[in-house]
């Protein structure tokens, strides 16, 4: 049975498409056939974070618009045999592509994919209904920032009135020490505002900023606690509950050494 | 009648009734009877003659006439065809009378005739006054309907009961008091006629009382709006009150002094409201 899950966010850099690409590649880990799907058209970037971006021949106007096979559009990952990406055109805009045509697309994929990933873009105009035509379920990804969580809450109340209701949060960048010092939103306060269920927790991380420019989605090392917390996230997506990784854990040397000797701070 | 000639008087004079089955003989000598044996009676008068009964030719009647002059001392000034005379008037009479009968009824008719169509002609005017009337409240109350049904959305709910959290860029607009069984996030409108109250939390807009009263309230369980509107007065909750997250008593926002007050619940406070 297989699922198509929208990435969203309304709020734009909030981190939809890293998201996106890690989400593939940890389903596509866990042995699920994936197809991600840039729907950002006219400001394409998921083929960049993945890698990829030298692989396009066709893209997905060309897969709609007939010029093309879907089999053609589609790029198999450097990494993982599971995964495939339906990039975006960079020449076109979002009008190149109505809701009705998405449908139709992600029907067709359905019979080769496990999971479809479609990459939101930013808004709530034409890229954004178009992405969502054909979502079973949504993950709305927000950072702990008062407009990217008002944003969110608009995005929700549309997703929701597009029959939308299984949605789930992701809150992203994290930073631990400033909500312990009052200085940014917790977990807690995001929930009360938003009033959905959590599918995954992401710190602030500077090895994810690197991966992104590399092309290679830091979910493929589960050894890092981003790569552990993108695993533990596709896990819950597949159904399984996974315990959330404490963020609060010291990460440098002296701070592990504080820990193991009782010392605090 | 068994006389053979019998004679009457009348206002005229003397009336002949001859008996129509004798002959004209015997009607003569009876005649010749009657006469001298009432002579002295009759005496010297002056009288008309009618005959009646038999019929007699004019030379039958000059006869009869003429033993009247030889046999009493009458004297026949003329003869008067009763009968026809009779006859005549009775004609005449009835037909005068039916005539002005006639007339009369028909005169009597004509007016109760008139009459009763002036009384219908009168009813059937206050009918139509009345049909007029009528016609007039009818496009009154439709032209009421039309402009409340541009105003009131639902006239069977006064209340608008919401039964769901508004989140940001969603809103509820509605003509009378709105109940909003959710939260109302930030970037939400609430826009009444009456009063709203928010079984949840208020971080949105609200103006209330848009229908024109200053009575209008606003009641959250947890107050923390971007504005208030109620009426014409437009208010925001204190800074304080916006950072101070402990407290979450429900509040109630109305128009005091010509600006929007916010107390927290409790009786003196719904004391005031009510008036009572």
């Amino acid at each position: 049975m297989s699922e198509v899950i929208v990435v969203t966010s309304g709020k734009g850099g909030v981190g939809k498409t890293t998201t996106s690409a890690n989400i593939g590649t940890g389903l596509a880990m866990l042995g699920k056939r994936t197809v991600l799907i840039d729907a950002d058209i006219g400001l394409r970037n998921l083929d960049v974070v993945m890698g990829l971006e030298n692989r396009i021949v066709y893209n997905i106007v060309d897969v709609i618009e007939g010029n093309c096979k879907v089999s053609q559009g589609l790029i198999k990952d450097k990494r993982n045999p599971n995964l495939f990406l339906l990039p975006a055109a960079q020449t076109r805009d979002k009008d190149a592509v109505n809701p009705e045509q998405m449908k139709e697309l992600c029907n067709q994929l359905r019979e080769d994919f496990d999971y479809i990933i479609i990459d939101c873009p930013a808004g709530i105009e034409q890229g954004f209904k178009n992405a969502i035509a054909a979502a079973d379920r949504a993950i709305v990804v927000t950072t702990p920032e008062v407009s990217a969580i008002r944003d969110a809450d608009r995005i929700i109340g549309l997703l929701e009135a597009n029959e939308i209701h299984d949605i789930r949060l992701v809150v992203n960048r994290l930073r631990v020490d400033m909500v312990k010092r009052g200085d940014m939103m917790s977990i807690d306060d995001v929930i009360e505002i938003l009033a959905i269920d959590l599918i995954g927790v992401m710190p602030d991380d500077e090895s994810i900023v690197i991966s992104t420019n590399t092309g290679e989605p830091i979910a493929a090392d589960p050894t890092t606690i981003p790569g552990r917390a993108y695993e533990n996230m596709c896990l819950r997506i597949t159904g399984e509950e996974v315990p959330y990784i404490d963020l609060d854990l010291p990460t440098t040397f002296i701070g592990k050494l504080k820990n193991l000797m009782g010392i605090k701070g | 009648m068994n006389d053979i000639v019998l004679l009457k008087g009348n206002q005229h004079g003397l009336s002949v009734f001859i008996n129509e089955d004798s002959s004209f003989e015997q009607i003569k000598d009876e005649l010749i009877n009657k006469l001298e044996g009432a002579r002295n009676f009759f005496g010297a008068n002056k009288v008309t003659l009618s005959f009646n009964g038999k019929s007699l030719d004019d030379n039958q009647q000059k006869t009869l006439i003429d033993l009247f002059s030889e046999h009493s001392d009458l004297e026949v000034l003329c003869v008067v065809d009763e009968e026809s005379e009779i006859e005549n008037l009775r004609e005449t009479i009835t037909n005068e009378l039916r005539s002005t009968v006639v007339d009369e009824v028909s005169d009597i008719i004509k007016k109760d005739y008139v009459n009763v169509i002036n009384e219908i002609k009168h009813k059937v005017e206050i009918l139509e006054q009345e049909k007029m009337k009528l016609l007039n409240d009818i496009k009154d109350f439709e032209d009421t309907k039309k402009v409340s049904s541009k105003i009131q959305l639902d006239i069977k709910d006064e209340v608008k009961f919401h039964y769901a959290t508004l989140r940001s860029g969603q809103q509820v607009i509605h003509n009378h008091s709105v109940v909003i069984m959710g939260d109302v996030n930030n970037g939400a409108r609430v826009e009444a006629g009456g009063s709203v109250i928010i079984i949840g939390k208020l971080k949105g807009v609200v103006n209330a009382g848009l229908n024109g009263t200053d009575n209008a309230y606003i009641v959250a369980l947890d107050m923390k709006p971007v504005q208030l509107r109620i009426n014409q007065t437009l208010g925001r909750a204190s800074d304080e009150m916006m950072n101070d997250s402990s407290n979450t008593e429900p509040k109630i926002a109305f128009v005091e002094d010509g600006m929007i007050a916010i107390e927290t619940i409790d009786n003196k406070v719904l004391k005031e409201i009510r008036g009572n």
